[in-house]
């Protein structure tokens, strides 16, 4: 990067480096330095003058002001052919496209015994057969947390976030670009927490599991921090890609509980790792996947309830649409206690 | 430039509300990006606020287009702190700014004359 490296800046100034990285690399290289120097200038007269609300609108028109451009940019970048990041060896490649079809579908519901419901889920199979090309189809989910009904917030920033983060990231190294965009995600979340406990809000602490997929070619890149699980299903075994970071499933990894009693166990909400707290790490998981094969992300309002035999039946019978209306049903059938979220893909010839 | 004086002016207009701002801050003297920002934010009442992306990709429009120039080099920094790049008006970008703002009197002339301003032939409303 051409900027000077991070020296322990605030919240603020790591998220808006971050955002920093998207823009086409020509452009960062000339003017990152100065737009990360006028934006600590900026923050720092924001929260002098106006406080939490200074910053809040402060970030409202940066991150308005960072939408725009940075499309414009890349348009702007592609024009001029000038982005070697992104640039493509020849027409073949263009030909080659994503050499699958995919069949998608996703549904969310409350389940049967709460209130609100704090998931949200996101597919993007992007039509630009360049973007597709360079980035392959994305998939995520997330299951928000948090006091005052403030876990829907979290999740859905964090699957916008993780989209846009994701497609406007010019680099072609695919695993790290997918776990930077779940930390911006993160970032934003935290910032969001950071504002809100500024302005008085002393308990802001939402935060969401956030659990993305991105199939390129035929490798499956899944990342995750929290309980929400990327599955695949291969020759009628379903396998799960994604480790929990949860303490009933370090309890089943050291053989203190089998995987059905860790369904019921009472500590089975306590994450150690999820969006909103200011370090997570990103665990990332790689995947060959081949024709007939199924992908499926869900939030633990599923599996908490169905087993892995009882998804691996369902997919393997049903196409995705009928898949995750059947996974729902037999869910909240079970009694439905939490959100109920699942997505499937499955995988073609094309 | 050697060739600024060869090209109109004319050819650039109308110009956007970024630009124009950009070039009216530089009128009066060199000044760094932030500069800018915040002598537009407080010349329009904090009406206008350029964000980064809008400064700096104007920016680099303005400089391949030749309207602005990087100042080369500018004394030490400032008590410490890390050296800002700043930026200045040519000779070119000079006349593209009076031509645009020919091009708006003219416009606000044609509304004077269409009477759509109050003090300009119409009574005010309310």
């Amino acid at each position: 990067m051409a900027y000077s490296p991070c020296h322990a800046g605030t919240l603020s100034e790591r998220l808006y480096r971050l955002l920093l990285r998207t823009y086409p690399r020509a452009f960062r290289e000339e003017y990152a330095a100065e737009m990360f120097l006028d934006f600590r200038h900026a923050y720092h007269e924001a929260a002098q003058r106006q406080g939490a609300w200074g910053v809040a609108r402060l970030w409202r028109d940066v991150f308005g002001d960072f939408i725009t451009t940075v499309c414009a940019q890349r348009v702007r970048s592609w024009l001029q052919h000038d982005e070697r990041d992104y640039a493509l060896a020849g027409k073949e490649q263009l030909a080659m496209a994503l050499q699958f079809t995919l069949d998608v579908a996703q549904r969310t519901d409350l389940g049967r015994t709460r209130a609100n419901n704090e998931d949200n889920l996101i597919s993007v199979v992007p039509d630009d057969q360049q973007i597709l090309q360079a980035k392959g189809a994305l998939f995520v989910v997330s299951d928000g947390m948090g006091g005052h009904s403030r876990g829907d917030v979290a999740s859905e920033m964090a699957v916008q976030q993780v989209q846009t983060a994701y497609y406007q990231d010019q680099q072609n190294d695919i695993p790290t670009s997918l776990r930077e965009a779940i930390k911006v995600a993160n970032l934003a979340i935290c910032q969001a927490n950071e504002v809100e406990r500024a302005s008085g809000a002393s308990d802001a602490n939402m935060g969401a599991t956030c659990v993305a997929a991105v199939l390129h070619e035929q490798m499956l890149y899944a990342a995750n921090a929290g309980d929400s699980r990327v599955y695949v299903l291969h020759a009628g075994q379903l396998r799960q890609v994604t480790r929990d970071h949860s303490l009933v499933a370090q309890m089943v990894e050291r053989g203190e509980i089998t995987p059905a009693e860790a369904r019921t166990h009472e500590k089975r909400n306590i994450l150690y790792r999820s969006l909103g707290q200011p370090d997570v790490e990103i665990d990332l998981f790689t995947e060959p996947v081949q024709e007939g094969d199924a992908i499926i992300l869900c939030t633990d309002g599923l599996y908490g309830v169905l087993t892995d035999d009882d998804i691996r039946a369902i997919v393997e019978r049903y196409d995705p649409a009928e898949s995750v209306q059947q996974l729902i049903t037999h869910a909240n059938a079970a009694g439905g206690p939490d959100n109920i979220s699942a997505l499937v893909v499955r995988v073609t010839a094309a | 430039m050697a060739n600024d004086d060869q090209r109109e002016p004319e050819a650039l207009l109308p110009l956007t509300p970024a630009v124009f701002h950009i070039l009216l801050a530089l009128a009066d003297g060199e000044k760094h990006g932030y500069a800018i920002m915040q002598e537009v934010e407080a010349r329009t009442g904090g009406a206008t606020r350029l964000g980064p992306g809008t400064l700096y990709g104007s920016i680099q429009r303005m400089r391949k287009d030749g309207l602005i120039a990087e100042v080369p080099e500018r004394g030490e920094p400032v008590h410490g702190e890390e050296r800002r790049r700043y930026y200045r008006l040519s000779g070119f970008g000079q006349r593209v700014m009076q031509a645009e703002a020919r091009r708006l009197e003219e416009l606000v002339h044609i509304a004077q004359s269409k009477q759509v301003l109050p003090g300009f032939g119409t009574t005010g409303g309310a």
